[in-house]
């Protein structure tokens, strides 16, 4: 069975960061979706290898392929000249992993200033499931509370969760949360500010947690 | 794990020949394989393309009636009938009693619409070719699509090809036209005639990869600047291809128009004319294009691949 190139030149990122909404609007259709994260991250591929393989037609698949190599996901990395006269394109995902910039704004530092109020009131209203029904009198302080210590973690968590970190960045996510949490914590005992804020936090939850204790006793 | 290639490869996988490289095959080899492989791409894919060309020669006209609609209409309803007849008639009187500005204006306002249904209609074909060319196979819809998708750039790369070929042929008219109406003698004419055939070939051969460009996502005016950049780079290849295209479609065609427009003896009995036209026409339409398009296709992808540094020799002749 003959290969497909092996293509050295030029090595595959480890990972990509995309945050151009139209790069993640592209990304979002189900065929470019395959042609990138399911053939073409882990090698070089034809239109032809890509249209049988997803059983498409090629015109269907050449366009796509085209619009990828556009915006600069793909890159054409060989060509070469079969027997036939066909002249083969090999085209190959720029990186192995896509982060889409979407996901990164999970964290609530990259958020709007409004969705991460949001968030925060979201989170304090979810208390109530565990039976903390903060008062109203109460909310606004314990969401400021709450606001600052998200605010202090995220700029902690700025300090080694760097976009330049690549070697950082290509971990694979379940290490890179493990190792983000185990610094974080570290880097956030070390902080006056945030200990003081985190204490406010504790003593604020543990009123209410006594109070649930007593009421059941 | 590796993917099985479409087709055999020699050994030597990794041989990557350049356009520095002292691998590279000499051009002429290139151009017979070009040809070769147009030609035979071109029959073997015959019914998608005559199915193609029909249908997107139905929705030229289509698309001619409506642009004719657009622009007749609003001149019936403001200027009226009237002055439509006598455009018409001062353009039937002849040269000598309109301005040479006048005439210019409307060959550039009114012959460029009539023709861009047709422009876009050839980079469709192109669109089939390069489906052809890289994936070895096209289906006749395809052309539908790349009409679509490509249609405003193709039409641009069109518009370029006419302006470009016509300006200096503009030039030179309005020099002969101003002040006063001087037009050339027979004998002169027999000089310019040629003249202008050879800039329009030279011209079109080293615009002769626009089309495969706008295919190959670039805006028009950037398809046709790598366009003349190539013939640059690759004169031998691109112009030498371009050349025999032309003799290729020319030679046929020569019998045909030889009287009308390059003055000389006939070649053909006017008898043999009757059942050669519409054969050759066909033939031309129908094979010579579509072979045309897979060829400059072909030279398009493998040139730029070579100044990419991307191409490889896949396998021998």
């Amino acid at each position: 069975m003959n290969m497909n190139p092996k293509v050295t030149t030029n090595r595959i990122k480890e990972f990509e960061i995309v945050t151009n909404p139209k790069i993640i609007k592209l990304l979002l259709d189900k065929t470019r979706k395959d042609i990138v994260f399911k053939y073409l991250v882990s090698q070089p591929m034809t239109v032809k290898q890509l249209s049988v393989a997803m059983r498409k037609k090629p015109g269907t698949v050449l366009h796509h392929v085209q619009k990828l190599k556009n915006a600069g996901i793909i890159v054409l990395v060989e060509t070469r000249e079969t027997p036939k006269g066909i002249v083969e394109r090999y085209y190959r995902a720029v990186a192995r992993e896509f982060r889409l910039g979407i996901s990164e704004r999970m964290s609530a530092y990259d958020e709007e200033p409004e969705a991460s109020k949001d968030r925060v009131r979201a989170a304090l209203l979810g208390l109530s499931t565990l039976g903390i029904h903060i008062t109203e009198s109460e909310f606004e302080h314990a969401r400021t509370i709450l606001q600052r210590l998200i605010d202090r973690e995220a700029e902690v968590s700025r300090v080694y969760d760097s976009q330049s970190n690549h070697a950082f960045q290509s971990l694979p996510p379940s290490t890179r949360r493990d190792v983000s949490y185990r610094m974080s914590q570290f880097l956030l005992s070390q902080d006056a500010t945030y200990r003081r804020k985190l204490s406010e936090w504790h003593d604020l939850i543990s009123r209410y947690l006594r109070k649930i204790e007593s009421e059941a006793a | 794990m590796g993917w099985p290639s479409n087709y055999p490869d020699p050994e030597d996988n990794d041989r990557r020949i350049t356009e520095t490289s002292s691998h590279a095959p000499p051009p002429q080899t290139g151009i017979i394989k070009d040809f070769k492989v147009g030609f035979t791409l071109a029959v073997k894919n015959f019914l998608s393309f005559s199915l193609a060309m029909l249908g997107i020669l139905l929705v030229s006209m289509v698309l001619l009636v409506v642009i004719l609609l657009v622009v007749i209409v609003p001149v019936l309803i403001t200027l009226g009938l009237p002055f439509l007849i006598w455009l018409v008639e001062s353009i039937v009187s002849g040269f000598s009693e309109t301005s040479g500005l006048y005439l210019v204006m409307l060959v550039l306002f009114l012959i460029i619409p009539l023709l861009s249904p047709f422009f876009i209609a050839l980079g469709a074909l192109f669109g089939m070719s390069r489906e052809i060319v890289e994936s070895d196979g096209t289906y006749a819809e395809s052309a539908f699509s790349w009409y679509g998708k490509r249609g405003l750039s193709l039409l641009g790369g069109g518009l370029i090809h006419v302006l470009i070929t016509l300006a200096p042929i503009i030039i030179a008219f309005l020099s002969i036209s101003y002040p006063v109406w001087n037009p050339p003698t027979d004998a002169e004419l027999e000089i310019i005639i040629p003249l202008i055939v050879v800039w329009i070939i030279l011209i079109n051969g080293m615009l002769s990869l626009t089309f495969p460009g706008i295919i190959d996502g670039l805006p028009a005016i950037r398809a046709a600047a790598k366009s003349v950049r190539l013939t640059c780079q690759f004169p031998g290849r691109v112009l030498g291809a371009w050349f025999i295209i032309v003799v290729i479609i020319g030679v046929p065609l020569l019998p045909i128009f030889n009287e009308l427009a390059f003055l000389w003896r006939p070649f053909l009995p006017s008898s043999f004319l009757e059942p050669y036209t519409p054969l050759v026409i066909l033939a031309l339409v129908f094979v010579v294009i579509p072979a045309v398009s897979i060829i400059l296709t072909r030279i398009y992808m493998i040139l730029t691949a070579k100044v990419d540094a991307t191409y490889t020799q896949g396998g021998g002749e």
